[in-house]
C-alpha cells in the first residue's frame, strides 16, 4: 500500500493512461498516450519506474504476454489498474478539484 | 521493419545495467518503438534515461545498501590509489619485458632470477603488446581483488558474477588509464597545468583514484545485473 497516500503528477498520468487503454496497456501505448496528451517525449524507463512503484503500492497489477518476433522474442508486460488504484485515482481527483476551486486567478485564465 | 537494428552497444548496456524485473519488457518495447521511429538518437536517449531511472530507483529503494556500496567503492579506490606506487614498483622488479641485444625479448624477473624467458625475433610493436598484456594483468589483480572481496562480503560469490564484474571493471579501468596516460598526459599535455593548478599529490592520486572508483562501481553493477539472474537471455 502507499506510504505517501497520494499520487505524483507522472504517476497520475500513467494511471489515467492505463484506465484509458484498458486491456491493451503495455509500455509503448502508455508512453504514446502520455506523449499525445502532454506533447513531450516520454522516457519508457520512467514509465516502467513509475509502474513498478505503483505495483509495489498495490495500485497496479501486471501479467506477461506472449513473445513476438517484432520485439526480438521479448514478451510484452500488460498492466491494469486494481480496485485500490481506482480508489486512489478518485481520491487524488477529489483533492485536486477541491484545491482547484476558489482560485479566481486560474479561472480567469491567468498563469 | 527496418533493415538495420538498434545500436548494439545501447542494447548491451540496457540488458546489463538496468535493474528490475521489467527489464525484458522494456527492451522489447524499445525495440518495437525503434522499428517505428528508426532513430538511433531516440534509442540512445531512451536507454540512457532508463539507466538513470533504474539507478535512481535503486538509490531510493535501498539507500543503506547504496550508501554501503558508495563507501566500499570510495574505500577500495583510496586504498589501491595509495598502494599502486608500491605495487607498480613490485611489478617492475618482479616481471617486466625488456628488449634484448639480439632483437628479442626477455621476460625478466629480478626477484626470482632463474625466471628469465627469452623470446627471439619480436618487433618493437610486439614488445609494446607484451607490456600492455602485463599492465592489463596487473589491473586484473586490482579489479579482481575488489570484486572478489565485495562478493564474499556480500555473501553472493559465484564464478559467473566474479568474471562478469572483473571483465566490465577491467574494461573501465583500462580505458580510464588510457585516458589518463595517453590522452591527458601525452596529447593534451595537461600534466604541467594540472600540477600547477592542483598540486602534484592531488594530480597524482586524483587521476588514479577516479578510474579505480568508477571501475569498482561499474563492476558491482555488473555482478548484480539482470542477465545474471534471468534464465533466458534473448538476443535481438
Amino acid at each position: 500500500m502507499s506510504k505517501r497516500g497520494y499520487l505524483g503528477e507522472f504517476e497520475l498520468m500513467v494511471m489515467l493512461a492505463l484506465i484509458r487503454l484498458s486491456e491493451n496497456a503495455y509500455g509503448v501505448p502508455i508512453s504514446r498516450e502520455i506523449e499525445a496528451s502532454s506533447g513531450r517525449e516520454v522516457a519508457l524507463g520512467s514509465v516502467y519506474a513509475a509502474l513498478e512503484r505503483l505495483q509495489q503500492q498495490g495500485f497496479v497489477s501486471s501479467r506477461l504476454g506472449e513473445p513476438t518476433a517484432e520485439r526480438g522474442g521479448r514478451a510484452k508486460r500488460y498492466f491494469r489498474v486494481t480496485a485500490n488504484g481506482l480508489h486512489e485515482v478518485r481520491k487524488t481527483r477529489q483533492t485536486l478539484i477541491s484545491l482547484w476551486q476558489g482560485l479566481p486567478e486560474l479561472e480567469r485564465g491567468k498563469a | 521493419m527496418r533493415g538495420s537494428g538498434p545500436p548494439a552497444l545501447a542494447t548491451w548496456l540496457l540488458e546489463r545495467i538496468v535493474p528490475g524485473e521489467n527489464n525484458e519488457a522494456l527492451a522489447g518495447d524499445l525495440l518495437e518503438e525503434f522499428n517505428r521511429r528508426g532513430s538511433a538518437a531516440w534509442y540512445w536517449r531512451q536507454v540512457l534515461g532508463a539507466i538513470l531511472a533504474g539507478v535512481s530507483k535503486q538509490l531510493h529503494a535501498g539507500w543503506f545498501e547504496a550508501g554501503c556500496e558508495i563507501l566500499w567503492t570510495f574505500g577500495f579506490a583510496t586504498v589501491w590509489t595509495c598502494v599502486v606506487p608500491t605495487y607498480q614498483d613490485f611489478m617492475l622488479r618482479c616481471a617486466w619485458v625488456q628488449p634484448s641485444a639480439y632483437s628479442g625479448l626477455i621476460f625478466h624477473c629480478s626477484l626470482f632470477r632463474s625466471f628469465d624467458v627469452r623470446i627471439v625475433g619480436h618487433s618493437a610493436s610486439e614488445l609494446e603488446l607484451y607490456q600492455w598484456a602485463i599492465e592489463i594483468a596487473a589491473y586484473a589483480v586490482i579489479v579482481g581483488s575488489g570484486v572478489g572481496v565485495y562478493l564474499i562480503l556480500n555473501r553472493s560469490f559465484s564464478l559467473r558474477r566474479f568474471w562478469s564484474g572483473l571483465l566490465v571493471g577491467l574494461f573501465v579501468v583500462v580505458i580510464g588509464d588510457w585516458v589518463r596516460t595517453t590522452l591527458i598526459q601525452e596529447h593534451l599535455l595537461l600534466v604541467s597545468r594540472s600540477v600547477w593548478w592542483f598540486g602534484w599529490a592531488v594530480y597524482e592520486y586524483g587521476f588514479r583514484w577516479l578510474p579505480l572508483c568508477l571501475a569498482a562501481q561499474v563492476s558491482i553493477w555488473a555482478t548484480r545485473s539482470h542477465w545474471l539472474q534471468s534464465k533466458h537471455q534473448v538476443e535481438i
